[in-house]
């Protein structure tokens, strides 16, 4: 990547993960090493089974990595530079995570949801702030359980920016959602980068992708196929477009031997 | 940064107002204090004492129900909603998870034993059964020795919820929830009574032997505690049914060692 501005700071590492499921007995993750840089929308695509959702619970330290490992924001991490221990953020909280399904108890409001979530924290914006970075603000007395799916999910995504974390961590924010709400999402999450925060997602909806993101990582057979904007992708892989980088890619797996990957198995 | 303690009454507070919220439990106790009433005016309202008695079969179903509801599936859920992935990324430990889970049902608990059993005392009291004296003598029927025994149920309730959170942790899904939590209760409960019949046919248990198993089972030793200081303080009689103080300490460890269980599962999980 030319590097013409002061190099952002990076938030986090990957470097050579690896997991396996079943014992190792079904690899996902072969070998993907990306650093996450502040003020940076990531978004991983690749088909089904490619590992982004295993990739990204190992970014939020739901999963351990059978291999390799995620230098990240607190106490761990180093910064590659100079090698010096970034300290834990005063909250306690260094990755905000959003699970590719959330459905939070039905009987809270949406404040007393966040407000239980932000009292385990110390710092970071205010429950009816955090809404309000969401646009979520309007429906704060809200019972969760009235809530439409894409309301949800924006409350998931304010979640998840509960105790400020360097990192945000989110699993298909934006699956099952119409693409207006999509859009809203994916405007939301590229307004929540900042200075010393990076934000990556994994997402099926090249449109809104090819708009936001700063830098796409198209991942197959748990690898990374290439990395860059929207265009360099497309470049990459020889495209016209993200959505025929991703089509290529499927594609690509289909023909290797006429079966469709799942998981990260042929059937 | 919040304390321990305070991460331990945030939790506490959404597990009581989750089930304060939850329309099915209010509508459980209700139905469990037309049961108890139900039993106790059947009984005749002649005393605390036998009223306790009469209440003792009937309250041991239902507040091992109530205890098996409030718990079963409370960690499955939270797994199954990803509420669990989202709490494991904020700094609150898997303990006080599991300590506040368990403080906040068991208030939920205690509230809905009371209101069950308090009822058939107030009908006692309204149809003038009882001496009206403290216990402090022997052979006094009093309501003192009554929520003694609602003390004990409530104790009694808290293993059996302690069990059924340690079977929701074990557990991968809802069914084998509440099916590890029943099983676990069955063989505990049952198995133990079993085991006491066997060991009474071979003539291998009897006298001592037999009062100190009876605290090793959380049913016998709630039944055994009821016989034992309410029913035996308010006669001449004595029945020598507990080993009070291992009573006790058997339905304690019924509480602690299954959080012990459930925060060991919950981490490694």
């Amino acid at each position: 990547m030319p590097e013409t501005e002061p190099r952002p700071e990076i938030v986090t590492e990957v470097q050579h993960v690896k997991h396996a499921y079943g014992g190792g007995s079904v690899p996902v993750l072969t070998d993907v090493s990306l650093d996450l840089s502040a003020g940076e929308l990531t978004v991983v695509v690749g088909p089904n089974g490619s590992g982004k959702s295993t990739l990204l619970q190992v970014l939020s330290g739901v999963l351990d990595p059978t291999g390799g490992a995620v230098v990240g924001p607190g106490a761990t991490g180093r910064n590659r530079e100079d090698g010096e221990v970034r300290p834990t953020p005063e909250s306690g909280r260094t990755v905000g995570w959003l699970p590719q399904r959330l459905a939070p108890r039905g009987s809270f409001t949406v404040r007393e949801t966040v407000a239980h979530y932000a009292g385990f924290v110390d710092g970071g914006p205010s429950p009816d702030d955090a809404l309000a970075r969401v646009g979520m603000g309007g429906v704060a007395d809200r019972r969760v359980d009235a809530l439409s799916g894409g309301m949800r999910r924006l409350l998931g995504v304010a979640l998840a920016t509960i105790g400020d974390p360097p990192l945000l961590v989110l699993d298909e924010p934006t699956s099952g959602l119409d693409p207006t709400m999509t859009m809203r999402i994916f405007e939301v999450l590229a307004g929540l980068t900042g200075d010393r925060r990076a934000v990556i997602c994994s997402s099926h909806d090249l449109a809104a992708v090819e708009r936001t993101a700063d830098t796409v990582v198209l991942l197959d057979r748990g690898e990374i196929q290439a990395r860059g904007s929207p265009v360099e992708v497309a470049t990459a892989v020889d495209a016209d477009s993200l959505a025929d980088a991703f089509a290529g890619a499927v594609e690509g797996d289909e023909s290797r031997d006429g079966t469709t990957v799942r998981s990260g198995v042929r059937s | 940064m919040p304390t321990e303690r305070e991460r331990l009454e945030l939790v506490a507070r959404r597990e009581l107002l989750t089930v304060a919220r939850a329309r099915g439990y209010l509508a459980f106790a209700v139905v469990a204090a037309f049961v108890a009433l139900g039993v106790a005016w059947l009984g005749g309202t002649s005393g605390y004492v036998p009223t306790a008695l009469d209440l003792l079969a009937p309250v041991e179903l239902l507040v091992a129900a109530a205890g098996v509801v409030l718990g079963y599936r409370v960690f499955v859920s939270d797994r199954q909603s990803g509420e669990a992935s989202v709490r494991s990324t904020f700094p609150v430990a898997t303990r006080t998870v599991v300590l506040g889970t368990f403080l906040g049902r068991g208030v939920a608990l205690a509230v809905g034993v009371a209101l069950a059993l308090l009822p058939p005392m107030a009908l006692v009291w309204s149809g003038g059964g009882g001496s009206g004296l403290a216990a402090s003598h022997s052979g006094a029927d009093s309501a003192l020795l009554y929520l003694r025994f609602v003390a004990l149920a409530t104790l009694f309730g808290l293993s059996v919820l302690s069990v059924a959170l340690a079977a929701s942790a074990l557990a991968g899904r809802t069914r084998s929830g509440v099916a590890l939590a029943a099983g676990l209760w069955l063989v505990v409960a049952v198995g133990a009574d079993l085991a006491m019949i066997a060991g009474l046919g071979d003539d291998r248990l009897a006298g001592d032997a037999l009062v100190a198993l009876l605290a090793a089972s959380p049913t016998g030793a709630f039944r055994g505690l009821v016989l034992e200081t309410v029913v035996d303080a308010a006669t001449s009689a004595t029945l020598a049914a507990a080993a009070t103080v291992p009573s006790v300490v058997g339905l304690v460890v019924w509480v602690v060692a299954p959080l012990g269980v459930a925060t060991w599962a919950l981490g490694r999980s």
